[in-house]
């Protein structure tokens, strides 16, 4: 188990879209304990201002499963940002 | 077997892996790349995905057909990379005992998969120019 000091670190994933703005596939945050995918969410939109407009429409997902704001993030966990999917 | 693949989308291998003694109907849908969008020119798509994710999402969305349509067997595959016009992007099988339900599983199965399953088209013009899709 994590200490409860040490620092939770994530690491976001950018596809699609977001990807070609974000400049990077993907990248780190570090985050305080709890921390939930709004947490998230707002790190993000500090970090990238482009995300701020975009971030309504787009989706979050945590190891891989759609998820709402108040899903619990742990050390370790990957997010992928999902822009509007247009498979098919 | 995986659903997401780099090569061109083995038809008759996908249909093989529903049709049965007990279906009296297999049906078929197809995506293929088209040659115009919003007034465009377009010349060929890259399709980009979140491949585990897409995999799972795809496993789960042919489970919840089984389990919606009892009977019904379901298969699809989606093929990422850069296509030329005319390749098939998607391809989505279902075999039924009964036509209806095909018809509406099949249905069900092109929209949820564009409403959830995390690919993205990035579709380039004849111009030289390229965009990324966001929604369908």
């Amino acid at each position: 188990m994590d200490a409860t000091d040490d620092p939770l670190r994530v690491e976001v994933l950018f596809f699609a879209l977001a990807h070609e703005l974000a400049g990077t596939p993907r990248t780190t945050l570090e985050l305080r304990r709890p921390a939930t995918v709004g947490d998230v969410d707002a790190a993000l939109r500090a970090r990238y201002a482009w995300l701020g407009a975009r971030l309504a429409t787009y989706r979050i997902a945590l190891d891989e499963e759609f998820v709402g704001a108040d899903a619990v993030v742990g050390h370790g966990a990957v997010l992928a940002i999902i822009p509007p999917v247009s498979g098919g | 077997m995986r659903h997401i693949v780099l090569e061109p989308i083995d038809a008759r291998a996908l249909i093989a892996r529903v049709a049965g003694p007990d279906a009296g109907a297999v049906l078929t849908f197809a995506g293929t790349v088209r040659d115009r969008h919003h007034g465009r020119e377009v010349v060929g798509i890259d399709y980009h995905g979140y491949e585990p994710m897409a995999e799972r999402e795809l496993e789960r969305l042919e489970r919840e057909i089984t389990a919606r349509w009892p009977g019904l067997r379901a298969a699809i595959s989606h093929r990422l990379g850069h296509l030329e016009l005319g390749e098939l992007s998607v391809l989505i099988a279902v075999a039924s005992p009964h036509r209806p339900d095909g018809f509406d599983a099949l249905r069900h199965a092109i929209e949820e998969l564009k409403r959830r399953v995390p690919i993205w088209k990035r579709e380039l013009y004849a111009d030289g120019a390229s965009a990324w899709l966001e929604g369908s």
